[in-house]
């Protein structure tokens, strides 16, 4: 019987490919598309998977987990495998794989979905499992004390330089994408402001009323957003409060970098934790909502397969095919990101060795899900919708008329009524050059939802998808900044001990103060960018996050060679050459590129060229161009530290398997369990 | 005759039962939210420790609270 699954399982996967291998010209059903990744991922976790388990890692259900030896009832817990599996894959998935699949959908659907489906098979999952294994039989320890341990003292302290670092990068792209989204949005701003006095009522009731009860405090403010959401329509409709609620970019920016910077100076418990939970809550809601609704509706994917800007003409984001499809995808595929959650909260609350093949690969398959119907959501869409909502306006001009002219010009249809009357039927003034994809995906889904279950209600489904995006990357941002600033006090607290005491008021204010500072910096100058921000901070962050995935799979690599695996230490390196291929490729075209679209020095050439020909303000271009350059060096910056990690990996890998030294792995020696077997 | 009605004991029990089913549903969802178990941290301590002073309901989650974004990245991207 069940094997009779297997084979289904993999029938569906071998018949969606083959769909969507032989359609030429005619429109495929989404249906296929998850046919084809569903069928794939059942086949690699049951075969691929399982390798990596009992052979390459040797999984051994006797040895005893540091939720058992360690067992303290607060983080060392022995957990369900099914509840560690929602814990882990709601820590892992966010906003990324949602993002960066509908921004690559310019190359069309195919590439994108290949890259997602097959990368997280052979190289997300992998390193996710092996992280959390070798975590795991290390008592928990963070990727930053791996890399130190397992290749050296220099690297232990440049990764965790480097992670600071790409947070930075992080929170301020998943700030542009939410405040691209809210610009001019009444309806959208009203209900985010309202998720503020919800997380602070919710927050007393934890904490001071109703002490634990966070079902219930959560339940009370999942009803009041969905108040406030019906409510934001009322709102947007009155022309006394509308008007209140109506804020460019740079305020919706300057208020993100005010509420980040509160929420990581106040209380945990009366804002951080009681968003966080409402956003996980509506997270797990409505990605299962729309598998359901993917599945009920399958609607025809109205983008090509592929389109003519894998030359890297594309008009969302510069540059060819190879590399960038891989930059642009890199959470649903492999995030490097994910080594960090790998190694942090999820190893101390596996219950037994066997369940982290669930945890580490599976939970990782599924984030990759997420990101197939991501695509799915946006490649439904007919292409002209598409790219006017995703140009920046510099290359639309600011009407839907002008729009139309250059997206004809490229071959799509796109008729200026139809847009006109969808940004009515969603509750908005203008979706025109809305990048980001925040919004793009938030019409997908309203289309889905709206089809699947609620006849018509478009814009109260459009807003809903807004909400539940923005909620979970507010929250993101303000964890984000948090954790941030704690990683710089431990940093200070070298150079000076007192700003190392995290219970330090002045400390805390100070190390807030310079994240905020940072990922501020980069989201304003993302807002007043004329090529709409994401166009260069998107590749910077995906550059910047598979650098991390770099090198935590040389943390990977190196685990199994010293463990004495090095004939399986393939299934790690393999993937690691191909993020050093596609990253150091990236990189040197983002800085080097003589194409001012694609490479960051000659974009400042050509914007002081502009200011010398008086074509651009000189204050405007001086900004543009300095922060081309500081975007240079940063890339730079990344890929330096990364060599250095990739070469001192690889010289105690070179020293072990020729003998010059012990084949020794830093693991927790051997407990047997006391579980029943 | 004996009757078929429950007796107070069974219903008890099933009431007891369901309620414990009822727990460990909460418990599983809010581990998936990252909230730990203050029972479960209580029957901890009495079995494995209990010459220590057991935290109370408020001071265990305010602990908590205070280590859980203290500890590296606990949400991704």
């Amino acid at each position: 019987m069940t094997s009779l699954l297997w084979v289904l399982a993999a029938l569906a996967g071998a018949g969606g490919w083959a769909v969507l291998a032989l359609a030429r010209g005619e429109s495929v059903s989404a249906g296929w598309l998850i046919a084809a990744a569903v069928g794939t991922y059942v086949i690699a976790y049951r075969y691929y998977g399982r390798f990596l388990a009992t052979r390459v890692t040797g999984l051994d259900d006797r040895r005893a987990t540091p939720a058992e030896r360690l067992a303290n009832g607060r983080d060392f817990v022995p957990t369900g495998r099914w509840v560690l599996f929602g814990h882990h894959f709601a820590a892992i998935a966010g906003a990324g794989p949602l993002v960066g699949p509908v921004l690559a959908a310019q190359f069309g659907y195919l590439p994108g979905t290949l890259w997602i489906v097959f990368g997280v098979v052979l190289a997300g999952a992998v390193q996710d499992y092996v992280i959390l294994f070798a975590s795991m039989r290390r008592d928990g320890k963070s990727l930053g004390r791996m890399a130190r341990d397992e290749i050296g003292p220099v690297t232990g302290i440049l990764a965790m330089v480097a992670i600071l670092a790409i947070m930075v990068i992080l929170l301020a792209v998943l700030a542009l994408v939410v405040t691209r989204s809210l610009a001019e949005s009444p309806w959208g701003v009203f209900t985010i402001v309202c998720t503020i006095p919800i997380a602070i009522l919710m927050g007393f009731w934890m904490e001071r009323w109703r002490p634990g009860r966070t079902l219930e405090a959560s339940a009370i403010g999942v009803l009041l957003l969905i108040a406030a959401l019906v409510g934001g329509r009322w709102v947007a409709a009155s022309p006394v409060l509308a008007p209140l609620f109506t804020w460019p970019a740079k305020t919706i920016a300057w208020g993100i970098i005010g509420y980040g910077f509160l929420a990581s100076v106040l209380p945990v418990w009366m804002l951080l934790c009681p968003r966080d939970y409402l956003s996980t809550f509506m997270k797990i809601g409505t990605i299962t909502l729309l598998a359901v609704g993917l599945i009920v509706v399958h609607p025809p994917l109205q983008m090509p397969a592929l389109t003519r800007f894998i030359d890297g003409s594309g008009p969302v984001f510069a540059g060819k095919l190879f590399p960038f499809v891989f930059i642009t995808i890199a959470c649903g595929a492999i995030s490097g990101f994910h080594a960090l959650i790998a190694s942090g909260t999820t190893p101390k609350m596996v219950r037994r060795e066997g369940d982290a093949r669930l945890i580490g690969y599976g939970a990782m398959l599924m984030e990759s899900f997420v990101a197939v119907m991501a695509m799915a959501a946006a490649a439904a869409l007919d292409p002209g919708t598409y790219f006017a909502m995703n140009v920046p306006t510099a290359a639309l001009g600011g009407s839907v008329e002008s729009a139309a002219a250059v997206i004809q010009g490229w071959g799509f249809a796109f008729s200026p009524a139809d847009f006109h009357a969808l940004t009515a039927s969603v509750g908005e003034q203008t979706l025109l050059s809305r990048t980001g994809g925040a919004a793009t995906l938030a019409v997908g889904i309203a289309h889905i939802f709206s089809k699947a279950f609620g006849g018509g209600l478009m814009g109260l489904w459009y807003h809903f998808a807004i909400m539940f995006e923005a909620l979970f990357i507010l929250t993101t941002v303000d964890a984000g900044t948090r954790v941030g600033r704690f990683m710089l006090q431990e940093l200070l607290g070298h150079v000076w001990a007192p700003l190392g005491r995290t219970s330090w008021y002045p400390s805390s204010v100070i190390a807030s103060a310079v994240i905020v500072a940072g990922w501020g910096y980069f989201l304003v100058q993302g807002v007043i960018d004329p090529n709409g921000g994401i166009n260069s901070l998107w590749p910077l962050f995906g550059i910047s996050n598979q650098l991390l995935a770099t090198v935590a799979l040389c943390v990977g690599t190196t685990v199994l060679v010293k463990a004495g695996k090095a004939r399986f230490a393939w299934v790690t390196a393999l993937p690691l050459a191909w993020l050093v291929t596609v990253t150091f490729t990236a990189s040197w075209q983002k800085v080097l590129s003589p194409d001012p679209r694609l490479g960051f020095l000659s974009l400042a050439d050509r914007t002081l060229a502009k200011v010398n020909a008086g074509e651009m303000t000189a204050e405007l271009g001086r900004q543009v161009a300095f922060n081309a350059r500081l975007d240079a060096l940063l890339t730079t910056m990344f890929v330096a530290v990364t060599l250095f990690v990739v070469v001192a990996s690889a010289r105690e890998w070179v020293l072990v398997i020729r003998g010059r030294k012990p084949a020794r792995a830093q693991e927790t020696p051997f407990v047997e369990t006391a579980y029943a077997q | 005759m004996r009757s078929r009605l429950p007796t107070v004991d069974s219903l008890s029990t099933a009431v007891s039962r369901l309620s414990t089913q009822l727990h460990q549903l909460a418990s599983a969802v809010r581990s998936i939210a990252g909230m730990p178990d203050y029972r479960a941290y209580v029957e901890h301590q009495r079995h494995c420790h209990p010459e220590r002073p057991l935290l109370g309901e408020r001071e265990f989650f305010a602990e908590y609270l205070r280590a859980r974004y203290a500890d590296g990245p606990n949400r991704c991207c």
